[in-house]
């Protein structure tokens, strides 16, 4: 069966080389190449809106302005379908016969890790507003910028929290679930917890979407303080459920993912609370932005207004790439189309961004193994339901060399 | 699952043993063959539904394995230097699928073994009595349609770049695939290649122009299955024949024909009836 | 050891979440031969219908079943006939065919859900799932969730209710001769048309129901339906194909293996080990485990 549809992917390949450009109105054309279905489309829709809302405002206000004339944005979109092979296709495309001036990257390494060489190849820059694997980072895609810094980077700082209660905590479980971003989450949990000479009992990587009830069961017995997971917010959900029907409530629980993500809170109710988390960004905030939005605040209010929903940091993040571009596209001052000699100093530009938005400072790191994610900003730890910074974990400033390890 | 096995020949021989990736396509679609042979061996002995589960869970647990093995690199996959030249790749991928039309082709419609696979799918009893061993026939042709779907993984994980548990044994590709072959008609060797096309080129347009209605797409793909198969049974492509040959008035056998109504005398039918508790 | 009856407990709770999500799906392949495809995205469909009862109306998700188990047997009954239509007549391979057509229905249940109910996980609340009963004596103990207990109670409700129906009334008569010979059942005075629809219109029931115990004790999303699916293909596979009296062993067994596994061998195996079984299983015995299936 497989045979078949590659034999034709090709053939309609050769077919479909429909996409005569018209000679508009000069706008800069960015490629958001994301997962909008198939296994990732929960993740993918959320860039998406993120993406969308950065789109809106700056249309809004007549455009991006390049040397007092301004140049609307237009997405183009090219959907990954959560297949690597897809993202490469629809990179592709968009390089190829959409001439895309900039793209907007995806969600999940996987399907990044297959949509980036492309764009290297065709030099277009790209800024992802949701790549917390540290895997993307390590292989140095010199076009290839991330807003949020890796999960290996903002992992511990929950954990740093946590061992300052009273009495501290000394055993920990570990578990993640078995996929790229999971399992770098658990070992960053399992490092962490060895440096804070926390004791992991138990480190497993389980398969997703397993019933983690026995497991549950067996952990209660060895009677740890923390228990540490790595995985999505669903998985996440089904844990403290989990925990709840058997009634153990260990000291800490632990989560990276998706703690003051408003459905977690909403699908879980009162469960919640004793949940710990990190993220580098929620709704309150306290960020000062030069960029369309003021403050995170009026960042949430504007989704609420559009999408009905509260923004987690995935989607703000995903608005701050595009503010990325349109920082660094206006200190080169270039009109679009872009050349590739524009492309490729825009590249320096992003390089050497370092601009405050609603989302938090942007500053993409030059070397080590953060290479272009965005080490300017502070992570924070959370507990959920209050979703409000327990503190934060290191001094917001001087923090920018930590790119360095 | 095929095509995983030989995305990851490549992947691993290229990554872990430095090869060239022109040594590593064909053992791709060798281990792909050795595989088919050994699964094929006890499975095929399956019928109906219960082979398609079987092979369905074998390929799920070669998905779970490439999960945990450290040789895969587990759910992170495996990232491979990357030769950005298309039309090298579609060379490959022109080649290998030129090549296994070309001796499906003479396989089946030339030469003796085409016959006794016909013979066994129109009745297998009767085959036997011919003196055809059907297992070996039916383990020949495993591995027949395996060894390409190696050879095109292994193409595709070089090509791609980046392979992973989910992309490599994932089942988004069959699900298309089961598209193709109702909008292009079961049983036919090009039926399936024109419903890939006419699905492929919707997906394109789609995203091209309708990516804002996301959601639609499912609806409208699950839409057009639904009303194929209530309305056209035979796919597009059989129904086209059908109606060609009625038209001409012509009451030869074209060479779609016979399969399509051979399968209505599928294994399934002439078995005894399932009990009830 | 202290760990094993906790063990063998939970697993025995996981396979009475896997006896209703099968149950229906065997039963309907018993009687009209049909791969349902969309079984999954009946669960998440009756999942959500109970997630935004229960918001409306703060019943209980447990007392919402009977309404949802009327509504979708309303909507089971109305679209039997169009599967009728593509399993019958002289078409190729009817139950490629059903397995086809209602691959399509799925995709426009999955398009749906999501346009209707976004992308977002829910969950329904119920006070049974923050109570357990729990035995603890020395190094031994033993913790039941009350919502699984329940779960594993509707389970074997469900089993009792559909072997009674099939034994002891004579529309299960019907059913039963309909299965064995649709020809002579109809001769006998059986009307197939209507038996085959509220056959159907039971299972569409019977998995939305199952959504509603899935969602208050899991949680749900409209892109999850095709997980149910694959475990009511194995459940129903590994009992023998349209076999409805091996499905609540196959599903206890899968339980049982699956809780096994995450505590006592590596955790990362689980799944490798529940499919590895399952192929051995077909291996050994090619027609389920008590060789009875179609």
């Amino acid at each position: 069966m497989k045979r078949m549809t590659w034999i034709t992917l090709f053939l309609a390949l050769s077919l479909v080389t429909a996409g005569a450009v018209g000679a508009e109105a000069p706008v800069f054309k960015i490629g958001v190449i994301t997962s909008l279905s198939g296994g990732l489309a929960t993740g993918g829709n959320v860039t998406k809106q993120g993406y969308e809302m950065w789109a809106k405002r700056v249309n809004d206000a007549g455009g991006i302005e390049i040397n007092g004339k301004q140049y609307p944005v237009k997405l183009i979109y090219g959907d990954a379908q959560s297949e690597p092979s897809q993202a490469a296709s629809a990179a592709e495309r968009l390089a190829a016969q959409e001439k895309i001036d900039f793209a907007l990257g995806p969600y999940s390494s996987g399907v990044t890790l297959a949509a980036a060489p492309v764009l290297e190849k065709y030099k277009i820059p790209m800024v992802t507003g949701s790549a917390e694997s540290p895997l993307i980072w390590r292989e140095k895609f010199k076009f290839t910028f991330g807003t949020i810094p890796p999960v290996n980077f903002t992992g511990s700082s929950a954990l740093n929290v946590i061992a300052t209660l009273d009495p501290p905590p000394k055993r920990a479980v570990v578990i993640g679930s078995n996929d790229a971003f999971s399992k770098a989450t658990a070992e960053t949990f399992r490092d962490t917890c060895e440096k804070l000479k926390i004791k992991v009992m138990k480190y497993d990587i389980v398969p997703s979407g397993q019933d983690l009830t026995p497991y549950m069961s067996a952990v209660r017995a060895m009677r740890p303080d923390v228990i540490a997971f790595g995985g999505h917010d669903e998985e996440l959900i089904r844990l403290v459920k989990a925990l709840r029907q058997i009634h153990y409530a260990p000291k800490a629980l632990l989560m990276h993912y998706g703690v003051t993500e408003p459905a977690f809170i909403e699908a879980l109710g009162k469960d919640a609370e004793q949940v710990y988390g990190a993220s580098v960004w929620t709704p309150t905030l306290k960020t000062k932005g030069g960029l369309i939005w003021p403050d995170a605040q009026s960042y949430a209010a504007d989704i609420k207004a559009a999408f009905g929903i509260v923004p987690d940091y995935t989607m703000a993040a995903c608005s701050a790439a595009g503010l990325a571009f349109q920082a660094a596209v206006m200190q080169l001052g270039a009109a679009p189309p872009l050349d590739e000699a524009q492309k490729l100093a825009l590249v320096d530009v992003l390089e050497k961004l370092d601009i405050h938005t609603f989302y938090g400072p942007i500053k993409f790191s030059h070397e080590g193994e953060f290479y272009h994610a965005n080490t300017g900003l502070t992570p924070l730890a959370f507990r959920s339901r209050v979703a409000r910074p327990l503190s934060s974990v290191r001094p917001t400033t001087r923090r920018h060399r930590r790119s360095t390890p | 699952m095929f095509f995983g096995v030989g995305a990851y020949t490549t992947a691993i021989l290229m990554k872990l043993g430095g090869w060239a990736f022109i040594l590593t396509v064909p053992l791709g679609g060798l281990f792909a063959g050795i595989l088919a042979f050994f699964v094929g061996l006890p499975t095929l002995r399956l019928k109906g539904s219960y082979f398609a589960i079987g092979t369905w869970a074998l390929a799920l647990a070669l998905q779970q394995l490439a999960l945990i093995l450290d040789i895969t690199g587990g759910p992170d996959g495996m990232r491979l230097p990357p030769y950005l030249n298309p039309s090298y790749f579609y060379y490959w991928m022109l080649g290998v699928v030129g090549g296994t039309f070309a001796l499906y082709w003479i396989l089946l419609e030339w030469a003796p073994f085409g016959l006794k696979v016909r013979a066994i799918r129109e009745d297998q009893d009767g085959a036997m009595a011919l003196g055809i061993n059907p297992t070996r026939v039916k383990v020949q042709s495993f591995v027949l349609s395996a060894v390409p779907v190696g050879l095109l993984g292994s193409i595709y994980a070089y090509w791609i770049t980046f392979i992973d548990p989910l992309s490599a044994f994932g089942d988004i590709l069959t699900d298309q695939a089961v598209v193709m072959a109702v909008v292009g008609g079961l049983g036919t060797l090009i039926g399936p290649a024109i419903g890939a096309v006419i699905v492929f080129t919707f997906k394109t347009l789609f995203w091209a122009y309708l990516s804002d209605y996301q959601v639609l797409y499912l609806i409208i793909l699950g839409v057009a299955i639904a009303l194929t198969v209530l309305f056209l049974p035979n796919g597009l492509w059989g129904t086209f024949i059908n109606y060609r040959d009625s038209s001409r008035g012509m009451r030869t056998q074209s060479v779609s024909r016979p399969r399509i109504d051979a399968s209505e005398h599928s294994d399934e039918q002439e078995k005894g009836a399932p009990e009830h508790g | 050891m202290e760990l094993l009856p906790q063990v063998i407990l939970d697993g025995i709770l996981i396979g009475g979440i896997y006896i209703t999500i099968a149950i229906g799906f065997s039963l309907v392949f018993g009687v009209m031969h049909i791969i349902d495809f969309a079984v999954g995205e009946w669960i998440m469909l009756g999942a959500f219908l109970g997630y935004y009862l229960n918001g409306w109306t703060g019943l209980d998700p447990f007392a919402l079943l009977p309404v949802v188990f009327v509504v979708f047997f309303g909507i089971g009954y109305l679209i039997q006939p169009a599967i009728q239509r593509v399993i019958s007549g002289h078409r190729g391979n009817p139950l490629l065919m059903g397995l086809v057509f209602t691959f399509g229905i799925m995709l426009i249940i999955r398009g749906l859900g999501l346009t209707i109910f976004g992308f977002y996980s829910r969950s329904i609340p119920s006070k049974l799932a923050a109570s357990s009963w729990l035995f603890e004596k020395g190094d031994f103990f033993l913790t039941v969730p009350f919502v699984r207990l329940a779960g594993l109670a509707f389970a074997v409700a469900i089993t009792l209710v559909l072997h009674y129906m099939l034994k002891k009334t004579d529309f299960g008569t019907g059913v039963r001769a309909l299965a064995q010979h649709k020809e002579s059942a109809g001769l006998m005075g059986v009307d197939s048309h209507k038996t085959n629809c509220i056959i159907y219109g039971i299972y569409v029931g019977i998995s939305a129901m199952t959504g509603v115990l899935v969602c208050t004790i899991f949680s749900m999303t409209p892109m999850e339906g095709g997980r149910y699916t694959v475990l009511a293909f194995f459940v129903v596979v590994l009992a023998g194909m349209g076999y409805l009296p091996g499905v609540p062993w196959a599903a206890l067994f899968l339980g049982l293996i699956q809780s096994i596994f995450i505590v006592y061998l590596s955790a990362s195996y689980t799944l490798l080990a529940v499919f590895v079984v399952l192929y051995i299983i077909l291996l050994i015995s090619p027609k389920g485990l008590f060789g009875r299936g179609w």
